[in-house]
């Protein structure tokens, strides 16, 4: 599969390139909008990860170039101003997903599988791993083709995983990822555990042939088969 | 005090006093005067009848029916030479006709008669016709002073709110400017060369505000966009460097030691951006939410985070309080105090939070006061500082509420501190 990264800031166009290289796709950059446009005007992609302050442009534009072409690449936007305002317009304008920075590698990797393979999941986003697949906006969960159902925080943890599945997470970055703002200065995290411990029996009487490993007593892995 | 008053005391304050002179003055002229015609007429009555008594014609009746009298009294000549040939002055005379003596002017004088013989006349007038005539004249001055003065007033208000209509147009106009909203057009339509003035100067300051505020905008996003991307960077590299194979549990330790300070950092950045956004007024989309909803909800979660805590709470509402404010500002406010309490209250503490219908109060179990002048400031933390606190928790409550019409306070009672927010115009 190949993909387009539109990134000006170099350093994080590089680390992103590497790990997606590493995920096995095919990677090109463009670091400017007439970089961009001339590469798209050439080549075909299967997905655009766009940023949207580029130094020559708006990346907003690119997307509502690449549209008009009538072309059916999936598009993600990136942007730091985390502004609603953006994401609206993205979304409005076509993109298929949007990302506000600072985002993690392993989550663009996660969403880039997910928007590629949305096409067959009757436009839902979902997220797959061995034999588990969880549809984000239904919130559901199926485990071998059955239904799961999970509690929100259990739903929200599996998520957080399914979109790193085979990285590090520690677990203090995971509690501010679950339970917001609150947690950032919890010192002690046995509502993660329990949380976790309900998780893991959940999936494993589900039969899932995946399974949330803790590693070196600060964190945790989503092994795959 | 308003201009329109300052102006209307400032003019009528010498005229009530160049008016009250000029009444005084006319009341003091006019009893003079009318003292005066008593006098000259006492003095005819005399003469004629001197004259009268001296050619030795009939003498007029001493009570004639006229409330005029005289009487003729003789002097020796030395009595004659110890008085005054004339004298006027003031005495209690009777009155047949009306059967009483009543208050008169008297005149005096002395004149020898054919024989030589030293006499002495004295002719009365009682003065309670004049002294009527004085009072209507007070009376009159009086009222005729009042009703100018009401006029006066009067027609000074009602000029000055005709003519400051104008002003007046422009301070709500003001009252109601927001920056970054598109507000009307400042109103200008106006003759008067001085608003017209402070028209065109209000323009261009807004005018100024508005590119500012704008540049101010531009700078956070871009300050965001600069700041963030580093960070996203060295946070995914360290990831990255989480994944290798040839990782062992020491350096693993150390990066996520990195990884975590690193989030710190991301956090603060993230909520000093807020901060700044509260204080430009960037959250100006206000719906009607219920405080004491999100308090129950941030409670239950706070809850679950601290829970090896066992710390009990005790929820006291006698109401919903529903505030006008925008939904991820209530978020802010609300989490951040009851953050604040679970974090600052030790092992099996009390939380008490009280809600009714114009606020809400939280408070946790203290040892001493906190600086009641520094407990909203930024990076305000008594206790040192706190491994991956901010600092910023109150700040943000505190520029919530200022942007929102609210009012917070910190009061420590009975080992406990305790704050409390309170909507401004329902106290």
């Amino acid at each position: 599969m190949k993909l387009l990264i539109i990134e000006d800031e170099i350093s994080l166009q590089e680390i992103m390139a590497s790990a997606l290289k590493k995920e096995g796709y095919i990677v090109e950059t463009a670091s400017d909008c007439k970089t961009a446009e001339d590469k798209l005007s050439v080549y075909n992609y299967d997905c655009v990860i766009l940023d949207i302050t580029l130094p020559d442009g708006n990346g907003l534009d690119i997307l509502a170039d690449i549209k008009k072409s009538g072309s059916s690449v999936n598009i993600i936007i990136t942007s730091a101003r985390d502004s609603i305002d953006d994401k609206i317009k993205g979304l409005e304008l076509g993109a298929d997903d949007y990302l506000a920075k600072p985002f993690h590698i392993a989550e663009l990797a996660a969403r880039i599988r997910s928007v590629t393979r949305r096409s067959r999941n009757a436009g839902e986003l979902s997220y797959k791993a061995g034999n588990v697949t969880l549809y984000e906006s239904s919130q559901r969960l199926t485990i071998g083709g059955n239904e799961v159902s999970l509690l929100k925080k259990e739903f929200d943890i599996l998520k957080y995983f399914l979109m790193r599945p085979g990285h590090m997470v520690d677990k203090a970055v995971l509690a501010e990822a679950v339970w917001g703002d609150h947690a950032d200065q919890s010192d002690d995290f046995q509502y993660v555990y329990a949380q976790m411990k309900n998780l893991r029996r959940k999936l494993s009487e589900a039969g899932a042939d995946i399974e949330i490993k803790s590693v070196y007593g600060f964190g945790y892995k989503l092994i795959t088969p | 005090m308003k201009l329109a008053y300052k102006i209307i005391l400032t003019f009528l304050t010498p005229l009530v006093l160049a008016l009250g002179l000029w009444g005084w003055l006319s009341y003091r002229t006019m009893s003079e005067k009318i003292h005066a015609d008593t006098d000259l007429i006492l003095r005819d009555y005399s003469d004629d009848i001197i004259m009268r008594f001296l050619s030795g014609k009939e003498l007029p009746e001493r009570f004639n029916g006229a409330y005029n009298t005289y009487y003729i009294e003789s002097l020796t000549a030395e009595e004659a030479a110890s008085v005054n040939a004339v004298e006027y002055g003031e005495a209690e005379a009777f009155l047949r006709s009306q059967e009483e003596f009543a208050s008169s002017r008297i005149r005096k004088q002395v004149f020898q008669d054919s024989e030589g013989n030293f006499r002495r006349l004295t002719v009365s007038l009682p003065t309670f016709e004049q002294e009527v005539l004085v009072e209507h004249v007070l009376w009159w001055t009086i009222i005729l002073f009042a009703v100018l003065l009401l006029a006066l007033l009067a027609i000074c208000i009602v000029s000055l709110n005709y003519n400051m209509r104008p002003l007046y147009r422009l301070l709500k106009w003001i009252d109601g400017y927001q920056p970054g909203l598109h507000a009307d057009k400042v109103p200008s339509d106006t003759d008067i060369v001085e608003f017209r003035k402070l028209a065109s100067t209000l323009e261009e300051a807004v005018t100024r505000i508005e590119s500012q505020y704008e540049e101010r905008k531009i700078f956070i996003g871009n300050a965001s966009h600069e700041l963030q991307t580093p960070l996203a960077v060295c946070n995914n590299r360290i990831e990255m460097l989480l994944e290798r194979p040839d990782l062992n549990e020491e350096i693993a330790t150390e990066l996520i030691k990195i990884h975590r300070s690193l989030g710190g950092l991301v956090r603060l950045n993230k909520t000093l951006l807020l901060l700044s956004k509260i204080e430009n007024g960037q959250f100006p989309q206000t719906s009607e939410i219920d405080l004491s909803a999100l308090l129950q909800e941030n409670i239950k979660l706070n809850q679950e985070i601290y829970g090896h805590k066992n710390i009990c709470i005790d929820v006291e509402s006698t109401s919903g309080c529903v505030v006008s404010i925008d939904e991820q500002m209530a978020s802010i406010l609300v989490g951040n105090l009851v953050k604040n309490a679970f974090i600052y209250t030790s092992q099996g503490g009390q939380i008490e939070v009280k809600i009714w219908e114009s606020g809400f109060s939280i408070s946790n179990p203290g040892t001493a006061p906190l600086d009641k002048d520094m407990v909203f400031r930024r990076f305000y933390q008594p206790s040192g500082r706190r491994e991956g606190a901010t600092g910023l928790g109150l700040a943000l409550v505190y520029s919530v509420c200022i942007n929102n019409g609210l009012d917070v306070n910190y009061d420590f009672e009975n080992g406990r501190h305790i704050f409390s927010v309170i909507l401004k115009n329902s106290k």
